[in-house]
């Protein structure tokens, strides 16, 4: 074999591979980047969107994938740092060649890995992070999109919450921080007749609650909406039951405390009449497509009192497979087009992804705590599927 | 290690980082990129805890005031990134000389609890100031310079910056000013009898070890593209202090091992378990109680007992 002869055969040999390469990127599974906090304090939720991302990825690939093809998850933790959840974001792009990603959770996390997404043309979902910012001016692009419900829109159905129990008048308490500020700007621009009658708010993190609690108390409002989460929000209910602000005042409670979750922790001390949301309830009987998605999460997880993080992540899938799906090529830029104006069918009904925004209208229950005969943990009555 | 070697080695890692970029991975590149930024805020700190023997658990605030004033400089006030990075440098020079004047009063533990507090302070002040800096969520969406968007640019821009800031501290720990740190962390008072205001040299050193923490933290927003409120935080001060004593606080390299080595290790993990903090918890453990002076001094005793066989 003389010299031309040989190179020949070399370059052959490297053109099939490299075909052969491409063809096997093509054929194998669609990389699906999920950055969630699975470490610390907010581990339940990530875990609970996990969940929720684990069961839709199960049931597509079960049907056979997308495009022919299976969905293959990634997990990394953001640890509700913005450095590294976008270093994870860089690291799943750069090694993993992921084109597509669900998360992070909250919403520094997620206006910064939102930033990566812009730079590097991927499709990045957000599935529970409310924060106005993340597709409001300069910050929204043609690659992020927001299931939750923003703070605004947080505002508008609090309000119509509000107007449904008679409120007249509000004070308003909570965490000193963006959520806080956002969400109680957004209902003081609906309120409309409602009169306010202070804001009582605390640093972040306090846990002990007793001069708000008085000045609550003291002020001249028939209704109480509040922030606070996680420890604090125990805290805060433990210390304001002796008081009496449950039984003097009607209120309601922003940051997902209609969570099971939070039920199931506070048991009997969590009290009657207070208002909440969630994004999902698993008591919820009025559509026959969340008590199929209840029945095979139940199975799932092995427990049929589910929390509500879950049908976030199970969404977001949903909503990337249903985009991959209409492309027809997991090209970034087709999917993100796709996801424009893209309605699917979800355990609480339709759901659509406003083409202008970015948002999609997902729904969120508003109802009051009750405790339950025969189980330590309340549940919401007088439920109401707000959309 | 001697100075021969020391310089040896940071030679060897000046021609390791200038070939990464022609190892075709973009993830390498950007892996160095941070690890180059993380080594400079390590070695930054030894200034401190290292050359002058002061503990600071407070430095993480200069590292974020120079990300946040170069975020604003460049995004608000859309000036060039000449005249930004080094105006938000010179912003944190001006804070450290105000924080470390009255830090520099007090010695060992109540010196960390002070900086401790005031690097508390910053972080209150970010979170609180949202017109400026985003508060919770962050400043995002920082306005890059054309010429540094894409990953190679960037890695040469860092690089370039990395290694005359680390030339720079080089030339600081051999001159006679970094002599005099030396000696006045071997001992305070005899450096105080033998003429030197230990106080205004420790002031000295604070806003030096701030202003390459700034430089540090400048390039970690621009590399993010964002700065954000946890670069403030403690944790992210403790972080810096273990790299420093993982690597070695009595050499000039030793910061620089322990700064890549953490960093890799957590990137790594992280690709694998959630279980991060554990391991970083069991790091600092074995440091405290096997290594007391680092991986330096381990290598040092190493290469002992090879030359004592």
């Amino acid at each position: 074999m003389n010299y031309a002869k040989a190179m020949k055969s070399c370059a052959i040999a490297l053109g099939a591979a490299a075909m052969a390469t491409v063809a096997m990127a093509e054929d194998g599974p669609i990389k699906v980047g999920v950055i969630l906090p699975m470490s610390g304090g907010s581990a339940y939720v990530g875990e609970g969107i996990f969940t929720g991302v684990e069961l839709a990825v199960k049931q597509v690939n079960e049907a056979g994938g997308v495009l022919g093809r299976p969905l293959e998850i990634l997990l990394r933790d953001e640890q509700l740092r913005p450095d590294v959840s976008t270093a994870a974001m860089r690291e799943l792009i750069t090694l993993e060649g992921v084109q597509h990603f669900i998360g992070p959770a909250t919403s520094a996390t997620s206006l910064a890995n939102s930033q990566i997404a812009r730079e590097e043309k991927v499709v990045n979902i957000s599935p529970s992070a409310k924060t106005e910012a993340l597709t409001a001016g300069e910050n929204l692009h043609d690659y992020i999109f927001q299931l939750a419900p923003t703070t605004d829109v947080d505002g508008v159905r609090t309000v119509e919450v509000l107007k449904g129990i008679g409120t007249e008048s509000i004070c308003f308490t909570g965490f000193d921080y963006a959520y806080t500020h956002d969400w109680f700007a957004a209902v003081r621009a609906n309120m409309g007749d409602i009169r306010e009658a202070g804001a009582f708010l605390v640093p972040m993190n306090a846990t002990d609650f007793s001069a708000t609690i008085t000045q609550l108390l003291s002020a001249d409002c028939d209704t109480v909406i509040g922030t606070q989460f996680g420890g604090s929000f125990i805290a805060f209910i433990k210390q304001a039951t002796p008081f009496g602000l449950f039984d003097s005042k009607t209120v309601l409670w922003g940051s997902n405390t209609g969570d099971h979750a939070v039920a199931a922790a506070l048991g009997a001390e969590l009290p009657a009449g207070l208002w909440a949301s969630a994004a999902d309830v698993w008591y919820y009987e009025g559509l026959e497509s969340h008590a199929a998605y209840q029945e095979a999460l139940a199975d799932f997880q092995g427990r049929k009192e589910t929390d509500m993080w879950p049908i976030t992540g199970y969404n977001a899938v949903k909503f990337l497979a249903a985009a991959i799906d209409t492309a027809g090529t997991t090209d970034p830029t087709e999917v993100a087009a796709a996801l424009d104006g893209l309605t699917i069918q979800t355990p609480l009904g339709e759901i659509t992804i406003d083409p202008e925004t970015n948002r999609a209208n997902s729904p969120e229950f508003y109802g009051r705590f009750e405790p339950q005969d025969g189980s330590n943990a309340a549940r919401m009555t007088d439920l109401r599927l707000v959309r | 290690m001697t100075n021969r070697s020391q310089l040896a080695f940071l030679a060897l890692l000046f021609l390791i980082l200038l070939a990464v970029p022609f190892m075709g991975s973009r993830y390498l590149t950007e892996l160095t990129v941070q690890v180059m930024i993380f080594s400079l805020l390590a070695l930054s700190l030894n200034i401190l805890v290292g050359h002058i023997g002061l503990v600071s658990f407070g430095h993480a605030a200069f590292f974020a005031i120079g990300g946040y004033a170069t975020a604003f400089f460049l995004s608000r006030w859309q000036l060039p990134l000449g005249i930004a990075m080094p105006m938000a440098v010179l912003l944190a020079s001006i804070f450290a000389l105000m924080i470390g004047a009255l830090c520099v009063r007090l010695k060992a533990i109540y010196f960390a609890m002070l900086t401790l507090a005031f690097s508390m302070l910053v972080w209150g002040i970010i979170i609180k100031w949202k017109p400026v800096t985003g508060g919770d969520d962050g400043f995002v969406g920082i306005a890059l310079p054309q010429f540094l968007s894409s990953p190679q640019n960037f890695y040469w821009f860092t690089l370039a910056v990395v290694s005359i800031s680390t030339a720079l501290m080089w030339v600081l720990s051999k001159s006679t000013m970094g002599q005099i740190f030396v000696a006045i962390r071997e001992n305070e008072t005899r450096a105080n009898f033998l003429g030197v205001n230990v106080r205004q040299m420790q002031l000295i050193g604070f806003v030096l070890a701030a202003l390459f923490a700034a430089v540090a933290g400048s390039l970690m927003s621009m590399y993010l593209r964002g700065m954000y409120p946890q670069s403030a935080f403690w944790t992210q001060s403790g972080h810096i202090v273990i790299s420093v004593l993982l690597g070695g606080v009595h050499s000039f390299v030793g910061p620089i091992l322990g700064a890549s080595l953490l960093y890799l290790l957590e990137v790594t993990i992280h690709q694998y378990t959630q279980y991060w903090p554990l391991v970083m918890g069991l790091i600092l453990i074995i440091v405290v109680l096997v290594l007391p002076e680092g991986l330096i001094g381990l290598f040092r005793k190493l290469y002992t007992s090879v030359r004592r066989e």
